[in-house]
């Protein structure tokens, strides 16, 4: 009977207090969980930076194999070149994303050259080397999937109804996916040099 | 080659957004699953046989799977879908490797997860293609090309993989070890609750327990926020129940009996199915 009488004197400040204690714990934990699902997408950056610089430690490689041979196709090189500097100078995740992509469309452009040189395509060496290459951009393709993935993840929890209060207020946002630019979109096409 | 790369080159621009029209199997319990059916039956199940004595010693996961079509899809992307669908290797070294061969496309591909791409390298798995699975292929056979493939994956993998069955127990048991903890929490906190809501004679405190048990599963566990609901009717009721009886020390002992069980639902069982490994693309094609 005592604890009724207990209950029943203080009900006026046990519901609000137990309310906010149910808020609290259930904003502390929302909180937890969009703050690790950003470290996760952080992390997966890094795992996709990996991928790049496996391309990166692979291109002087494939020019000098290459290079002996196709010579005389200088724009290629040259634009290789350019875009490895660019990557190796870029900074921020932006940047590196953008000369990541000028990479991929500069090797996608020898590629389709030293398909009119048949002296390489018998070459073991370089048949080796397009094998790595070729490793190396899938596994780009898959990091850059798990990364979208997660961004995903992040953004429909921020976007998504009882989530999305708590994103407001602990200033959680949307993260940008990971779009391969125009550059590297288009096809590369044999004619690129008049 | 050099075509099929530009075309992957090209075709990793819309891999985000692509849905794949191949439709990926039901994760099954063997290793060898000869969907288009190029082996015979013998020869499956010693395929089958040898991969799991293979797993068994070493705890690499070979997956070799034939489908029919790939339903215009590249590949690679197939392969990879099979292996994450299915998770081939253990999840905490990702060491499976996945042999996809498509009957009426004439690809192969093997797929390496992360944790064996430093001991099968790309070139060794291309090499493997060329130089095991193609010839053999052209010449219409395909056990033996398998058999040879499967082989020399075994050879790259346990020479220098060697796993002591001693380490694989530590595995299952690390892997157990955050069921058992959540089991000994529920077994603690239900001897607790029913001690106490026995104890005083009043219908509300079960609702309190109720939700604190809940939030300690939300805090530790990571539990939904949902829980609280029906974690505070449960208390209710329990305490309604045990105060209509008049249960008196009701505790420890009757329901140390619980405890045991904890352990069984740890999974990660040593034969049958893969254990959830990953793969970030490794791993080469091939044709026939």
């Amino acid at each position: 009977m005592q604890e009724k009488n207990f209950i029943q004197r203080n009900l006026g400040w046990i519901i609000p207090v137990g309310i906010i204690l149910i808020l609290v714990v259930w904003g502390i934990s929302t909180y937890n969980k969009l703050i690790s699902q950003n470290v996760a997408i952080d992390a997966q950056w890094a795992q996709v930076e990996n991928q790049f610089q496996r391309r990166f430690d692979l291109i002087p490689n494939l020019v000098n194999t290459v290079k002996g041979i196709t010579a005389q196709e200088k724009d290629v090189f040259t634009a290789i070149a350019d875009a490895r500097t660019r990557y190796s100078g870029a900074t921020t995740p932006d940047e590196r994303a953008k000369a990541a992509g000028q990479v991929e469309s500069a090797l996608g452009r020898l590629l389709v050259i030293t398909e009119n040189y048949p002296q390489l395509q018998s070459s073991g060496a370089f048949r080796d080397l397009m094998v790595q290459l070729e490793g190396t951009e899938n596994r780009i393709a898959v990091e850059r999937m798990n990364y979208n993935n997660q961004v995903k993840t992040l953004n429909s929890a921020v976007k998504r109804f009882p989530t999305l209060l708590f994103a407001r207020m602990f200033g959680v946002n949307e993260r940008a996916y990971f779009e391969v630019s125009n550059e590297a979109k288009q096809n590369p096409t044999v004619n690129f040099s008049n | 080659m050099k075509r099929a790369l530009i075309l992957f080159l090209g075709a990793l621009c819309i891999l985000p957004a692509s849905v794949g029209a191949f439709e990926v199997p039901k994760k099954p319990q063997t290793y060898v699953n000869d969907y288009a059916g190029m082996l015979s039956v013998e020869e499956r199940a010693q395929l089958e046989q040898k991969v799991q004595a293979f797993e068994q010693s070493s705890t690499n996961e070979i997956a070799v799977v034939t489908v029919q079509s790939l339903d215009g899809e590249d590949v690679a992307d197939v392969a990879q879908q099979i292996f994450t669908a299915w998770g081939i290797g253990k999840k905490d070294k990702n060491n499976g490797v996945l042999l996809l061969i498509s009957l009426s496309d004439r690809k192969t591909r093997i797929q390496t997860g992360y944790g064996v791409e430093g001991m099968l390298t790309d070139l060794g798995t291309s090499y493997i293609q060329s130089d095991l699975i193609t010839p053999a292929f052209r010449a219409g056979d395909y056990a033996k090309g398998i058999n040879d493939a499967v082989d020399a994956m075994i050879t790259a993998l346990g020479g220098k993989n060697i796993v002591s069955h001693e380490e694989s127990l530590v595995l299952n048991r690390s892997k157990t070890s955050p069921d058992d903890n959540f089991f000994t929490i529920v077994i603690i906190a239900v001897n607790l609750s029913l001690w106490f809501l026995a104890a005083t004679k009043s219908w509300w405190f079960g609702g309190v327990v109720g939700g604190i048990v809940a939030a300690i599963g939300v805090f530790f566990l990571g539990l939904s926020m949902f829980i609280f609901i029906p974690s505070i009717i449960i208390g209710l009721l329990l305490d309604f129940v045990l105060s209509k009886i008049g249960v008196k020390g009701a505790g420890g002992g009757g329901f140390g009996g619980f405890s045991g069980g904890g352990s069984s639902f740890g999974g990660g069982s040593s034969s049958g199915g893969f254990g959830g490994g990953s793969s970030g693309g490794g791993g080469s094609s091939g044709s026939w």
